[in-house]
């Protein structure tokens, strides 16, 4: 062994090792959700965005690892899609440059900001802020830009379910900017595209979790 | 037998009067297997912006969504259809020399105009409700009830009825359809009356009806400034009974001046019937 393999040697010694703290901290959030292989949960949706007018919507949604959703709805529903369905499977680490900003205290328990810039742009493009309990390993709060002039932010709250903690309400904060619509009818003042920017409020309930959800349930697609 | 039910008789005796029921069922029964044929597509154009931020569910493609798409048509061939048949009240009697032996014996002028009118007016409800049972019933048939997704101007600019009420709104808007349609077989029905054929008032209804939506649309000063005077701004009005909330102010005050366009209408009608040279 020459000096050179030494000294290399060395150097890889005090190297911080590969995913640094966020990645672990990222990693222990994912893990919390491990156990969880599929659940079902009723979605109750409250929109208070002005330039939406909707009724509470409700519906059943089907979750799957690693990241099927299925929602089932006798009405019209819709929720925002990055912040709807709570799963910290879809941050995968490798995917992911995660620096750590800040260490804060949330609902009285230590809690760590996290920023998640992704490495291959041509994917989804999101970039994403997440706050983690540190306590109990449970993503509290996420804020998302998927876009440029589009945020969304949400903080959960989370109950216990058959011994898993899952979410009970994510109160998501919108701004994703003009809305675009084409349906117009002839003869009226051309529609001007308004801001989508308010308060959305999502409470589940009746979670059963693990039930052993087949496959076939998420073959047809959400809007067809 | 009233005069109004022989009026309603002899329009439904002409073959032209069935023209607009059959367009009306080609058209719809089209467009909707149109529709399904390319529902997934449709589906994802409807929900438009919402797709890119919301995990869209339901059935967003449904008869109320359609109904209201198909709806906006009511200006290009309805008008036509409503002339077709309003153009050719009063004018294919003269065509047919029947409008001298008609006007020498009672009854009076002016309850043939007024039985005529009428009957004009039963025909352009019917066919307003024939397009609406169709478009409803297809719709149903084919892509099942739903709460009903519209993009209005102003604020809120998304609006979801459900199901019970879209219904009803659908109803409550081919309902003012009707009295939109009206005012184009008024102004028919007038040019009817006018002439000793039926090509003119038809031709002519049409042509004050194109000439009257581009100038209502055109974006000048100018134009713009016409836009309050032309009927043919208001006979939107059963968009408004769409919106959420709806604006009664705004529904009264165009059904007033449709109202009053088809008074007007008959009025002229009326005056140029009753002192109408037959003799010559």
């Amino acid at each position: 062994m020459n000096l050179m393999s030494i000294l290399f040697g060395i150097v890889l010694l005090f190297l911080p090792p590969q995913g640094g703290e966020g990645t672990r901290y990222l990693e222990n959030a994912i893990r919390k959700f491990d156990a969880i292989k599929d659940y079902v949960v009723d979605v109750k949706v409250h929109m208070d965005i002005k330039a939406v007018q909707a009724p509470d919507m409700e519906a059943k949604v089907y979750y799957k690892e690693p990241d099927k959703i299925k929602i089932d709805s006798k009405g019209l529903f819709f929720m925002p899609r990055d912040v709807g369905v709570i799963n910290p499977r879809k941050f995968d680490p490798d995917k992911y440059a995660i620096d750590v900003l800040d260490t804060l205290t949330c609902n009285g328990d230590p809690a760590v900001r996290l920023s998640l810039v992704l490495k291959n742009d041509e994917s989804t493009g999101r970039n994403v802020i997440l706050t983690i309990d540190k306590k109990d390993w449970l993503i509290v709060e996420i804020a998302a830009a998927p876009y440029p002039g589009r945020q969304a932010s949400a903080k959960i709250t989370y109950g216990t379910f058959d011994g898993f903690q899952m979410p009970v309400k994510v109160e998501v904060n919108l701004d994703v900017g003009k809305i675009d619509s084409t349906a117009r009818g002839f003869g009226r003042e051309r529609t001007h595209l308004n801001e989508l920017k308010g308060k959305v409020e999502v409470y589940y309930s009746n979670y059963k979790i693990n039930s052993g959800l087949s496959d076939d349930i998420f073959k047809k697609r959400n809007d067809d | 037998m009233s005069l109004f039910s022989i009026e309603v008789q002899k329009t439904f005796r002409r073959w032209r009067t069935y023209i607009g029921f059959a367009v009306i069922l080609a058209a719809v029964v089209l467009l909707e297997v149109i529709i399904k044929l390319n529902e997934t597509q449709m589906a994802r154009s409807f929900a438009g912006g919402l797709n890119s931020d919301f995990l869209v569910s339901g059935n967003v493609l449904n008869a109320w969504v359609i109904t209201a798409f198909i709806m906006n048509s009511l200006y290009i061939h309805v008008p036509f259809l409503i002339a077709l048949v309003a153009g050719d009240m009063v004018s294919s009697e003269a065509t047919s020399g029947t409008l001298r032996f008609m006007l020498i014996r009672p009854p009076s002028r002016s309850r043939i105009i007024s039985a005529k009118f009428l009957a004009m007016l039963f025909y352009t409800a019917l066919l307003i409700l024939f397009f609406g049972v169709l478009c409803i019933g297809i719709g149903l048939l084919f892509f099942g009830g739903g709460d009903l997704i519209k993009f209005q101007p102003g604020l809120p600019h998304i609006v979801v009825l459900p199901a019970h009420i879209a219904a009803s709104r659908t109803g409550l808007a081919f309902i003012a359809a009707i009295l939109s349609m009206s005012v184009v077989g008024s102004l028919a029905f007038l040019f009817s009356t006018l002439v000793d054929n039926s090509i003119g008032p038809i031709i002519g209804s049409i042509a004050v009806v194109i000439v009257s939506f581009i100038l209502g649309n055109l974006p000048f000063e100018f134009t713009e400034s016409m836009r309050p005077y032309l009927f043919t701004t208001y006979m939107g009005i059963w968009q408004l009974l769409l919106d959420n909330p709806i604006d009664w102010a705004e529904v009264g005050k165009y059904a007033l001046v449709l109202l009053g366009y088809d008074a007007a209408f008959f009025a002229v009608a009326y005056y140029v019937f009753v002192r109408k040279d037959i003799k010559s």
